[in-house]
């Protein structure tokens, strides 16, 4: 079947991005805070798109392998 | 508008690239994590550097170019609130001074460190002496601190010039934090090599910093035109795009540089984790988008 990892891994990595963006401008200056939600948030986000193998290498596998265009 | 600087105006960025060169910068950055360089602020002021906005030859754009570099030079004391703000407020401001909104959620940039905070307080402004402040731990480079916003003399009517020249404050000091974390960007990425060759050189990568080389001029120019307006709009415009671009050209930095750009080791969350601070200071992005909005249309 189609792989569905690659996809996945991309939607998610949006998506915790996304709730970082929203943590860090509704929280205002209480996202600073170090171990709050805002802060935990928006590390994790930084660190979801390169842990686990990049988030463009999830875009190389879904371009290669789900939709099948050649090699550069 | 002129975009070339006027003489006057080279040479004050000259002076102050000089003095910054030796006083600030990335390892000095370090030794001032969660501190306040008392010394370099020490040294701005005895130049005399930052009352210029006050100066009518100068002006606030004068203070805007002081505040671009200070950022891209990683100082550690609020230029922009002592150089863009207090000269309109205050007749004779003190070295230290920081900003906060009565209520703010979180705590105060440089609180611990300053002789006065300025509080906005609806359309008024209060002068708040700090009593003491009690320090908060972040991960964003800068000293925080709890401080009691509440008494201090009122300045009645002043808010909105409060709010206005901390905009600019904000669009100048992300501007020059954006920069020097681009150019750290695509220094790296014009030199490390995968799969043969320089990342730089693969067009997607190119593209991508492309975008954002646009962010940052944006940023510089719409921060710089403002200075120069100082209206309540422009100002309000300009914060807006920068917290904008804030947002993305921090984030896209630190993914481009991948694992690397994480390490402590490595300098790029000096200027992105700053960014990342200014960016939720005066109600962030959400207030400076109504703002303008407000001020635009009349509504």
């Amino acid at each position: 079947g189609t792989p569905t990892a690659y996809p996945a891994r991309v939607a998610m990595v949006r998506a915790e991005r996304a709730v970082a963006e929203v943590g860090m401008d509704v929280f205002g200056g209480a996202a600073l805070v170090e171990d709050s939600f805002a802060d935990n948030a928006f590390r994790d986000a930084l660190v979801a798109g390169v842990a686990g193998g990049t988030y463009e290498v999830q875009r190389n596998l879904i371009a290669g392998l789900v939709l099948g265009l050649p090699r550069h | 508008m002129d975009y070339q600087l006027s003489p006057d105006q080279q040479a004050l960025n000259d002076a102050v690239t000089t003095l910054l060169t030796r006083h600030a910068g990335p390892a000095r950055a370090r030794d001032m994590t969660a501190s306040h360089d008392d010394t370099v602020l020490g040294a701005l002021v005895t130049a005399g550097i930052l009352d210029d906005a006050a100066d009518p030859d100068f002006g606030p754009l004068a203070a805007a170019l002081v505040i671009e570099l200070a950022a891209r030079h990683l100082v550690a004391a609020n230029v922009g609130a002592r150089s863009l703000v207090a000269p309109l407020l205050l007749d004779d401001p003190p070295p230290a001074v920081a900003l906060a909104v009565a209520g703010q959620r979180g705590p105060v940039r440089f609180g611990a460190d300053a002789d006065v905070v300025l509080v906005l307080d609806g359309d008024d402004v209060r002068i708040v002496e700090p009593k003491e402040p009690e320090p908060v731990v972040t991960g964003y480079v800068f000293p925080y601190a709890d401080v009691d916003l509440g008494g201090g003399d009122v300045l009645a009517g002043r808010g909105p010039d409060l709010a206005r020249r901390w905009r600019l404050a904000i669009a100048a000091e992300l501007s020059g934090l954006l920069a020097a974390a681009l150019e750290l960007t695509v220094s790296y990425l014009g030199e490390r090599e995968q799969f043969g060759k320089p990342i730089g050189a693969l067009q997607a990568i190119q593209h991508r910093l492309a975008e954002n080389y646009v962010w940052v001029n944006g940023t510089r120019w719409t921060a710089r035109a403002a200075a120069w307006h100082d209206t309540d709009e422009s100002a309000a415009s300009a914060a807006t795009y920068a917290t904008m671009a804030a947002r993305q050209v921090a984030a896209d930095c630190h993914q481009l540089h991948g694992a690397i750009g994480f390490t402590a080791e490595y300098d790029l969350h000096l200027w992105t984790m700053r960014a990342q601070a200014i960016r939720t200071e005066l109600g962030g992005i959400g207030d400076h988008a109504r703002a303008t909005t407000r001020l635009r249309w009349r509504r």
